[in-house]
């Protein structure tokens, strides 16, 4: 999975634009523009693509290793139940043949009786491994949400920091910047008094 | 590497660099803040300056203007009264320390990354304050050029009305020379020509008590009474034919009108 479609699954791809690796890019992104965007660009940190990147293959790793666990248990448990049937009619068959004909009719009981538990097994086996493959899958979705958290974090923090640098009435170039709205960020203004003085020279 | 590892390792990172570049943020802006407001107290400052300066200027030129248009008048009556205190002023400026010249004032502001506002406000005072300073010099050489023309029209009329206000002007300094006797010959008036000997008939009252008519029948006013005998002499002194007041003329009390038709027509 790419980049690019990992916001998408987090339904940020319209913010793909704040993730360049280039911090002028990011500054770009939020309306500076030339030689300002390269100056501010050193006040926002890219996201660390590529460990999001390791991230999420881990969490693949892992969501794999566990299901690769889960259908491990649930060859053995079919195997077991297998082998479990298989010496039931063996002991069964044994038993029949020593009693003869007149124990015909308890046999097939006995065998009736040993598939309708084999059959149970098989049914809590097929549940424990639907119930692991859905524990599976929670675990790896509470997992992705974390990195969307982190993603989601990041764009906040962009933000917050292009607003205070708006707020800071920046030099040069036009504003562009269609943020998030809210906090108005911080700055204010420059100078406690900016009123300057009424020359009286004459 | 696990994935709290990774995880770990993604948002320390995030929150590191964030803090990093808050941090530079921060650095930035406050150093920016901090230039601004040393820009505008330095402009406040040499502002004040340049204030002390110009009435240090206009203190000095004013000495120069008394100094140069009393010696000036002294010496040469009311053209010297405006040229010495031409040169008078022009020399006090001249021999200021640092020139007489208001010098532009400067914020110092360098570039830098925020604040717009704050900076064209300095820099619209910083223009303010020059373009005020730019008028203070113009004005200045106004002053010194209108103030001659000034003392010149003083002098003159000072001239008129105490003629041998003066004294001997050059011709003591021709006689005694340069030297305090001199100057004070200069400095002495005469009473008789100039008039001011009115004065010397009664003791000084204060004008206040006296009324016009009172002070100049109690010879106050002696001094600026008309010489109108040749007023006299020339118009009243035919009477009864207002035509004899031409003086130098053809016409005479025996003209008659013909002749004067005559004389009227360029005969």
């Amino acid at each position: 999975m790419s980049f690019e479609e990992l916001l998408k699954q987090a339904g940020l791809q319209d913010y793909s634009q704040y993730f360049g690796q280039d911090p002028t890019d990011i500054a770009s992104a939020l309306g500076l523009t030339g030689k300002q965007a390269t100056q501010f660009g050193q006040f926002f940190q890219p996201f660390g693509q590529e460990q999001l990147m390791a991230a999420q293959e881990e969490i693949g790793e892992r969501a794999a290793t566990r299901t690769g666990f889960l259908e491990g248990n649930y060859q053995s448990g079919l195997q077991g139940l297998g082998q479990q049937l298989g010496q039931a009619t063996r002991q069964i068959g044994q038993a029949a043949g020593q009693a003869g004909f007149s124990g015909a009719g308890a046999t097939a009981k006995q065998i009736a009786e040993s598939r309708k538990v084999a059959g149970q097994s098989l049914q809590d086996i097929m549940q424990r491994r639907q119930e692991g493959l859905y524990g599976i899958e929670q675990q790896r979705g509470t997992e992705m949400a974390g990195l969307t958290g982190m993603l989601q974090n990041y764009l906040q923090n962009v933000f917050r920091r292009g607003e205070r640098l708006y707020g800071l009435d920046p030099t040069g170039g036009t504003s562009g910047f269609t943020g998030t709205t809210g906090d108005p960020g911080g700055g204010g203004d420059p100078l406690d008094n900016p009123s300057m003085i009424t020359p009286g020279m004459m | 590497m696990t994935l709290a590892e990774i995880m770990a390792g993604l948002g320390a990172s995030q929150a590191v660099g964030g803090a990093r570049t808050g941090a530079l943020l921060t650095e930035t802006v406050e150093g920016e803040r901090r230039d601004l407001r040393d820009a505008r107290k330095r402009l406040e400052e040499q502002q004040k300056e340049r204030d002390r300066k110009a009435k240090r200027r206009d203190k000095r030129r004013g000495i120069g203007r008394l100094l140069g248009g009393g010696i000036g008048f002294l010496l040469g009556g009311a053209p010297g009264a405006a040229l010495g205190s031409a040169i008078g002023q022009g020399g006090a400026a001249a021999t200021q320390r640092g020139g007489y010249k208001l010098d532009n004032v400067s914020a110092g502001l360098g570039q830098g990354m925020f604040f717009k506002g704050g900076r064209e406000d300095i820099s619209t005072a910083e223009r303010d304050i020059n373009r005020y300073l730019d008028d203070a010099n113009t004005g200045f050489i106004t002053n010194i050029a209108t103030s001659a023309v000034s003392d010149y029209l003083t002098a003159g009329q000072l001239d008129k009305a105490f003629p041998g206000i003066r004294g001997g002007g050059f011709k003591a300094i021709g006689e005694k020379g340069i030297g305090f006797d001199s100057i004070m010959d200069m400095l002495r008036f005469d009473p008789e020509t100039t008039g001011l000997g009115a004065f010397d008939k009664k003791s000084f009252i204060p004008s206040a008590i006296y009324s016009p008519k009172t002070m100049a029948g109690e010879g106050y006013l002696d001094f600026i009474k008309p010489d109108i005998s040749q007023y006299n002499k020339n118009y009243l002194s035919v009477k009864g034919n207002p035509l004899t007041a031409i003086s130098g003329s053809r016409i005479s009390t025996s003209s008659s009108l013909d002749d004067i038709l005559n004389m009227m027509r360029g005969g």
